[in-house]
């Protein structure tokens, strides 16, 4: 490059980055701004990164699912509890709860925000039972024994509760509509009854309806508690985390401020041991967490944790590694292979290649282990490591040699500025 | 701090290492000592720790219950810590449970953890089964109820209590123990798998063992200082794991080229003297990439609240033992394995040679 294609690179670079920054903190802390007559809403990146349970406070739960004699449930019996979970709770109102799968045969539940948790606790931990009965109190049918599904739908358009039974339902329900033609069954929730339908046919197909004056509201929600005790598969606490928000706002300003005082200890060492090349390092290094940022709130799984930042912090005082070994070549190449300036950091730059590729592919293989096997809290931090490591591959290979030889179009033979003088060293070997 | 550093490096070229590689096993081996002396003394002796090691709620089942009293500042200094423990001690007890651990964290906060094992009178119920966990639960938030209105009144109202619960039964830490072990595994496996794929075998064997002494030293330090151990001490060991070895590799890469020369004259050569150089040129990099990462660790721990510092200690104490054994044990052990194994091919063409010999005697014999 020469000097006029070097300034405009730092230029446009430089443009780039201010932009890019101005979208990360609100300056006024507000989530608009106003330029001459309107407002403009602006998506700022650091409320985009979705925060975890520690920060922000919420309660999280891990159950184990077994069936009801013992034994292990498959995939499908977890996915339905799964399913009848997140229903369960929407229909309650907690809108921004989740439900996982962890493992094979465990389900974790997590809920943001809330502040009553034992209401919740003892929503999911209570495995509903549903049942049918006769006028004389006999069992005709169990949810989780012949029932398949249970939902709100539309027939002549009224809305009705739909039920589909299993093959060992329909047959059942055959037998018990026969026998109650024209008298009412009853159906109990966890030995509340909760209606009485009346028998007007025999159904011998396994699809009924039950007719009441619903609205989609009263249908649904009396869908939700039926089908609430289809499920076979009873879920018991492993363990579980209530955590209050304020606690998270002090960790989360706490590991804000180490990450600046560390990135300010490194920006400083790079430029005190490797002069220009450290300033290009550091330069490398803003870009570098700019990107970091974005990439946070724009990739979907990322969730930020306390781990999480520890994974961020941690990648930040790997992401100069990379920049030191090349430097240290580059000072070899000079002081040893005695080389100009621009063919020292050329040939710097091209050795080591291999080496740093080398390094960071066992960190990125520890990462994606961590990912497939970790607990959720280790998830995040492997998911934050995983995104920073390969950024610093970038900022260390691509980004860095871009602002050196932008320095090198400037001026390519003040070796004091490149710390490569030849002055007072001695030359080893 | 350049002429510090030149003069380390003097001191380093002028030393063999790989001739007195038995010397820098010492240091690890005194690590582990003092671990397992201040382990027994942990656990014998008469003081506030009552392990071996800081075992978390994780590992063995239990409650960690973290309690944030707002409302005055400070309320961890003097004798705010003692009464506030009292309040949440107090509430524990009505409940039949007795605190294990108790640490402050932060300005305001104490963090207490107990088994999930009440005692009243006679009567000892054990909460850590499955069935049981979900009544555990309902208990905790009962203590939680307690020490809040305890607070209250102790305080007047001018303080206000928040509190987090952590509830881990039996079956939870027996499984993350499972997962913790078999994720450590898969981790080492990779790494041997692509060092042997990038370098050769001994390198391979050379680098697993050096990061087995990182993790025993991460250990060993984790337990002398009496930090938490818990679950996220697997991220913090597959991290150490992944990293330490970058250095190694580092190492590794200069051996490899300065074998170079070698290879293609085929002409004799010092082991030791390949192992010195690779160590002694590739001393100033390892140092300084272990600086930097570690700056931010040490910061990390510092600022960083009670979880936080239990994560980002052990890290950096595997940072440390990852440096000592990048610059000081994975080149020697590379030259001691390659020795070893030039010698076994030697042995075996010999042994080949001396075989095809005796079935020419016997051949002309015959």
């Amino acid at each position: 490059m020469n000097k006029k294609q070097s300034i405009i690179v730092l230029i446009i670079v430089g443009i780039l980055m201010i932009t890019l920054a101005l979208f990360i903190i609100p300056l006024n802390g507000e989530d608009s701004f106003e330029a001459g007559d309107s407002n403009y809403d602006v998506y700022w990146v650091s409320k985009a990164i979705s925060m975890g349970l520690d920060l922000k406070g919420g309660m999280y739960a891990e159950y184990s699912g077994r069936l009801q004699d013992g034994s292990e449930p498959s995939d499908a019996d977890i996915e339905g509890a799964i399913a009848n979970l997140e229903e369960l709770l929407y229909s309650k109102g907690y809108s921004e709860a989740t439900v996982t799968k962890i493992g094979n045969t465990q389900v974790r539940v997590e809920v943001p925000q809330i502040e009553d948790t034992s209401a919740l606790m003892k929503l999911i931990g209570k495995s509903a039972t549903l049942e049918f009965k006769d006028a004389d109190g006999t069992v005709l049918i169990t949810g989780e024994e012949h029932l398949k599904d249970c939902f709100a739908s539309m027939s002549d358009s009224e809305y009705v509760i739909k039920l589909e039974f299993n093959d060992a339902g329909a047959q059942a329900f055959a037998d018990a509509t026969e026998a109650n033609l024209n008298k009412t069954i009853d159906i109990y929730i966890d030995g509340e009854k909760v209606m009485s339908p009346t028998v007007n046919s025999v159904i011998s197909d396994g699809n009924a309806i039950i007719e009441g004056n619903y609205t989609y509201d009263t249908a649904n929600d009396m869908a939700v508690r039926l089908k609430a005790g289809i499920s076979s598969v009873k879920l018991s606490l492993l363990r579980s985390e209530t955590i209050s928000p304020t606690l998270g706002d002090e960790a989360l300003s706490k590991a804000i401020l180490a990450a600046i005082i560390g990135v300010a200890f490194i920006m400083v060492f790079m430029m005190l041991i490797y002069r220009g090349l450290g300033l290009a390092s550091t330069l490398a290094l803003t870009c570098y967490i700019e990107l970091l940022l974005f990439f946070l709130a724009v990739v979907p799984w990322v969730q930020l944790t306390l781990t999480g930042i520890a994974g961020v912090i941690l990648s930040i005082g790997m992401a100069v590694d990379g920049n030191v070994v090349i430097f240290e070549q580059i000072k070899e190449e000079r002081l040893i292979g005695n080389r100009l300036v621009p063919s020292a950091i050329k040939t710097g730059f091209s050795k080591t290649l291999v080496t740093i590729l080398d390094a960071n592919v066992t960190t990125i293989l520890g990462a994606i282990v961590m990912l497939i096997v970790g607990s959720s809290a280790i998830k995040s931090f492997a998911l934050t490591l995983l995104i920073g490591i390969i950024l610093s591959l970038i900022s260390s290979i691509l980004i860095t040699r871009m602002f050196v030889n932008c320095f090198l179009g400037l001026n390519d033979e003040n070796e004091a500025f490149y710390g490569l003088s030849l002055k007072g060293v001695s030359i080893d070997e | 701090m350049n002429s510090l550093i030149s003069k380390f490096k003097n001191k380093i070229k002028t030393f063999d290492i790989n001739g007195n590689a038995k010397m820098f096993f010492i240091a690890p081996l005194a690590v582990v000592l003092i671990m397992i002396i201040c382990g027994c003394c942990y656990q014998f002796t008469n003081t506030k720790y009552d392990k071996f090691a800081n075992i978390s709620v994780d590992f063995q089942g239990g409650t960690m219950m973290t309690v944030e009293f707002n409302g005055q500042d400070n309320m961890n200094s003097g004798s705010g810590y003692d009464a506030n423990l009292a309040i949440i001690t107090e509430a524990l007890a009505e409940e039949g449970f007795v605190v294990s651990i108790a640490q402050s964290s932060g300005s305001n906060a104490i963090i207490v953890k107990y088994l999930n094992t009440s005692t009243k009178g006679d009567q000892i119920v054990d909460y850590n089964s499955d069935e049981k966990v979900g009544e555990m639960n309902t208990i905790n938030e009962n203590i939680q109820l307690a020490i809040a209105d305890k607070a209250t009144s102790y305080y007047d109202g001018a303080v206000t209590v928040n509190s987090t619960a952590t509830l881990i039964g039996n079956s939870a830490s027996i499984k993350l123990l499972r997962t913790a072990l078999i994720s450590v595994a898969v981790a080492l496996a990779l790494m041997l798998i692509y060092i042997i794929i990038r370098f050769d075998l001994y390198s391979g064997l050379a680098a697993v063992v050096a990061l087995l002494h990182d993790i025993l030293i991460m250990m060993s330090f984790t337990v002398i200082f009496y930090v938490e151990i818990g679950s996220t001490i697997v991220a913090g060991i597959i991290t150490i794991v992944a990293y330490s070895i970058n250095n190694t590799i580092v190492v590794f890469d200069r051996i490899r080229s300065n074998m170079k020369p070698y290879k293609k004259a085929g002409t004799k050569f010092e082991l030791g003297d390949v192992v010195n150089s690779a160590i002694y040129s590739t001393m100033t990099r390892t140092l300084f990439t272990t600086l930097t990462t570690a700056a931010t660790v040490t910061l990390l721990a510092i600022f960083g609240v009670a979880s936080l510092q239990n994560f980002a200690l052990p890290i950096l104490f595997g940072l440390i033992a990852g440096f000592y054994s990048s610059a000081f044990l994975a080149a020697p052990m590379w030259g001691y394995f390659k020795n070893l194994g030039d010698k076994i091919k030697i042995s075996n063409k010999n042994h080949k040679f001396n075989k095809n010999k005796k079935d020419n005697a016997r051949l002309k014999k015959a």
